[in-house]
């Protein structure tokens, strides 16, 4: 308790109440109007790190997602590509099985024979399709370089029709993944040699060599083979849509995935909003409560500032 | 017998003397009532010396002793102890403020963010790791990375020039100030020589600088029996008595300006704004520099690590090495590098224009015995490879044949180097330099974009060393933690430094304040004391006149009996 309140005290107090007042209305002033609670770390150290880090956990979560629909879309072309393979291998299967007929003439098989290599082509052709620009049954090999053969699926010319097809000698079962997950990831890419040429070139169920045979044996007028090849086409295309419901079931889990995500980036957006967003309501009553605490205070202000004893002698 | 009538006169006559003189005071008061350092002074009046007469001593009237200054010595001491508290955690806050500044987190272009999209933009290239623009946009988000790093630790680097210059500054103004009081010490002993005048102004004048003085560092103030200040600030005399002893200042080597006495001795300040000023410099703002070199290190250590183990979309045909060793002759341990080399080996692999393999050759590496002439003379004994030293002992590898391309990875296993040297040196590393300062993309990369090193092996769509890159992320090596969380803690560390100390300052600002208050409580100037003084000696001095009218009245009744 002091004796006396002098002059200089009452204007002293005075202001600095009112710098106060004005300090405290001008934080609450500038969180409105910036919309953050914390402009610099030392407001909420903890609420700044956990800002921090969830902001990077938002962006990562998003990047994750854009990761996925680049794969779910080379996926969703590679299936699209599959399906158009199972389709020729339909249509072949249905003039073999044409050709195989007792009643079918050797003129007719070597026409059936010339149909079968314009579908070849056309098989070999999907088997080299490119996606962006890149190969999707190369492997890691997804761009042609200058060396021979450099495409994931390369002809062998005998004469004027197809010998054999081979591989890109650098290999095309190169695995191609997408990081998904914080350390998770997924194979996008279905390799060739697993859809064409399961046990190497000319191996069983070596699809490009069932057709090349098939042709010949068209030729041969051999139907006894032609028997043959049906069931090896059989074979062929009952894994190539294991290989097509592989790529399915990638983009099944991949959008599962990304579903999590989404969920996840609400939580984390939410949590980050709680953390560092001005709760304008909050803060709008508070500023009204400051607003009626300068107001009394310069009121009050006034008043005592006003009294003296000189004001009665 | 008592005195004559005459003498009756003299009381009336120094009464009204000494209410004019305590009106003088009092006009005083009220006229320094907002002069700041103004200490109210108080006119002491007394009986005047009474003479012996019969029946007894006779009162001789009033007199005024002296002028007093009203103030209470312990408060004063006590707020300058005080206020070098003050000084510190104000001076403090104020540099914290601007470190935080500095940077400036969290935000949307701090280094938390520039990581963070630096991860993007490798995330993006291993979609894409054929694609010459999402090569690009790695490269340009690893140059927004590297310019904040070098613009971070450049603005710590001005902050603590600033603060030199502060220092400089603050000793200049305690010199000036120190020459002020020993000017005002002398000043004051000449006019109170006798003892019979109070320099009450001087006196005021000479308060006002040692409570500026007080701000700036630990100092202590006695008074002497002979009315001198003597200042000491730590253990060396600022003032003593009418001399003055100036503090110098002199720069270190490194540029941080040192406090030194006038013997040359290093001062040792101990609080208020100076040591808050040294402090901040030497130990808070070079904590998080170092912390930010950690952290560049440690990005370069590990992205190199992985990034050295890579190939990119086009191979070398010749490469000089990122750094250079101090020696070339000793053993690369001791050959001066900013990373280790440990004992293991990295390989060669030859190709042809075509990337068709010609030969794969390991070289092991023996770091106490192997000098980099040594490694370079192993390389050069290969067909097809010819490898020399330049004259900064950088290693430069270069194939014979100019269509001839080569890796540092092994074409068979894809193993990458378990040496280090490749790292070490620089060679196919992503990141040059090895602190905040000197982190740099390096020139390999930024002069052909196709030589980061997406994939493991010659396979164009090989995403497979980027996705590993890209692991580095959430690898815990930096002090234990991931680059990110490091990095974090830092700014929470920086935060809470702040929170602190701002909380430190309010309440010494609130200590301060109190004392202000009981100062001004007793030395203050209140209108309403003054206004009854105003009356009190008006009164007195009506009183008095009234006496010197009936005297004189009794005066003249003596003289109508003549």
């Amino acid at each position: 308790m002091l004796d006396r309140i002098t002059n200089t005290m009452k204007v002293n107090r005075t202001l600095s109440y009112l710098a106060n007042n004005m300090n405290s209305m001008q934080k609450t002033q500038e969180q409105i109007s910036s919309g953050k609670m914390i402009r610099v770390a030392s407001d909420d150290p903890i609420g700044a790190i956990q800002s921090m880090n969830l902001s990077n956990s938002i962006k990562k979560v998003e990047q994750y997602s854009k990761n996925i629909d680049n794969g779910i879309s080379f996926l969703e072309h590679t299936s699209s590509v599959l399906t158009q393979i199972e389709d020729v291998l339909v249509e072949i299967k249905t003039i073999a099985e044409n050709a195989a007929s007792d009643v079918t003439t050797s003129a007719e098989r070597s026409a059936f024979a010339f149909q079968v290599d314009q579908m070849l082509e056309e098989l070999i052709q999907a088997a080299n399709s490119k996606y962006e620009g890149k190969f999707i049954f190369g492997g890691t090999e997804t761009l042609s370089g200058t060396a021979a053969n450099s495409a994931p699926f390369n002809i062998v010319m005998s004469g004027s029709s197809i010998a054999s097809v081979i591989q890109n000698p650098k290999g095309i079962d190169g695995e191609i993944k997408r990081l998904v997950g914080d350390g998770k990831y997924v194979t996008i890419n279905i390799a060739g040699d697993d859809v064409f040429q399961p046990n190497g070139e000319g191996g069983i169920n070596d699809i490009f060599q069932t057709i090349i045979d098939l042709r010949e044996n068209l030729r041969a007028n051999d139907s006894d083979q032609i028997e043959q090849r049906i069931s090896e086409l059989d074979e062929e295309y009952d894994s190539l849509v294991g290989q097509n419901t592989l790529a399915g079931s990638k983009v099944v889990r991949m959008e599962l995935i990304s579903d999590q995500l989404e969920d996840l980036k609400v939580i984390h957006k939410e949590h980050l909003s709680t953390i560092e967003d001005t709760d304008l309501a909050e803060a709008i009553m508070r500023l009204q409560t400051q607003e009626v605490t300068l107001q009394a205070t310069l009121d009050a202000s006034s008043r005592i500032l006003q009294q003296s004893l000189l004001d009665y002698i | 017998m008592s005195g004559s009538i005459f003498s009756i006169f003299d009381i009336g006559a120094r009464a009204m003397y000494a209410q004019q003189t305590a009106l003088n005071v009092t006009g005083q008061n009220i006229a320094n009532a907002n002069t700041e350092s103004y200490v109210r002074q108080r006119a002491e009046l007394r009986e005047a010396e009474s003479i012996n007469s019969s029946p007894g001593q006779l009162g001789m009237g009033v007199k005024v002793e002296e002028i007093i200054r009203i103030k209470d010595d312990f408060t004063d001491y006590q707020l300058r102890k005080e206020l070098q508290s003050m000084g510190y955690f104000d001076t403090k806050s104020g540099i914290l403020e601007q470190l935080e500044n500095v940077f400036n987190e969290p935000s949307d272009n701090g280094l938390n963010s520039v990581i963070s999209e630096f991860y993007d933009s490798l995330e993006d290239l291993s979609n894409h790791p054929e694609t010459y623009s999402a090569r690009v946009m790695v490269k340009e988000q690893a140059e927004a990375l590297v310019d904040v790093f070098n613009s971070t630790k450049n603005s710590l680097s001005e902050l603590k020039s600033n603060i030199n210059e502060s220092i400089t500054y603050n000793v200049s103004e305690i010199n000036s100030i120190t020459g002020e009081i020993a000017e005002l010490n002398d000043q004051i002993v000449r006019a109170e020589v006798g003892g019979l005048q109070n320099a009450n102004d001087l006196r005021n004048q000479r308060d006002a600088l040692v409570r500026e003085l007080s701000e700036m560092g630990d100092i202590y103030v006695n008074e002497g029996n002979d009315n001198l200040l003597y200042i000491q600030m730590g253990d060396q005399v600022l003032v003593s008595g009418v001399h003055q002893i100036e503090l110098q200042t002199t720069t270190t080597s490194d540029g941080s300006v040192q406090i030194e006495t006038a013997y040359g001795e290093t001062l040792n300040v101990k609080n208020g704004s100076l040591k808050a000023m040294i402090e901040m410099r030497d130990e808070v703002i070079q904590k998080y520099s170092d912390d930010l070199d950690t952290l560049a290190n440690s990005i370069i250590t590990e992205f190199n690590k992985v990034h050295a183990g890579g190939i990119g979309l086009t191979q070398y045909q010749n490469i000089t090495s990122e750094n250079g060793a101090q020696s070339a002759t000793v053993p690369l341990i001791n050959a001066g590098l900013d990373f280790d080399v440990t004992g293991g080996e990295f390989s060669l692999s030859l190709y042809d224009q075509d990337g068709n393999l010609k030969s794969e050759t390991l070289i092991t590496v023996n770091p106490f015995a192997d000098s980099l002439n040594d490694i370079a003379a192993d390389i050069n004994s290969i067909s097809g490879f010819s490898a020399s030293v330049t004259a900064d002992n950088k290693l430069s590898i270069v194939t014979s044949a100019s269509s001839d391309k080569f890796s540092f990875v092994a074409d068979s296993d894809h193993s990458a180097d378990t040496s280090n040297f490749l790292m070490a040196m620089g060679l196919n590393t992503f990141f040059g330099g090895k602190d905040a300062t000197s982190i740099k993309v390096a020139d390999n990369i930024v002069n052909d974009v196709n030589k980061i090193a997406t994939g493991q092996t010659m396979a164009p769509g090989d995403n497979s060393n980027i996705l590993q890159l890209i692991a580095t992320r959430d690898l815990s090596e930096t002090q234990g933690a991931t680059f990110e969380d490091y990095y974090s803690s830092m700014i929470g560390n920086l935060g809470v430094e702040q929170q602190v100390n701002t909380q430190r300052l309010e309440t010494q600002n609130l200590i301060v304040s109190t004392l202000e208050d009981r100062q001004q409580s007793e030395s203050g100037v209140s209108f309403d004391d003054e206004a009854v003084n105003l009356l009190r000696y008006q009164r007195g001095y009506q009183a008095a006149s009234k006496f010197i009218q009936v005297v004189d009245g009794l005066i003249n009744t003596l003289i109508q009996m003549i």
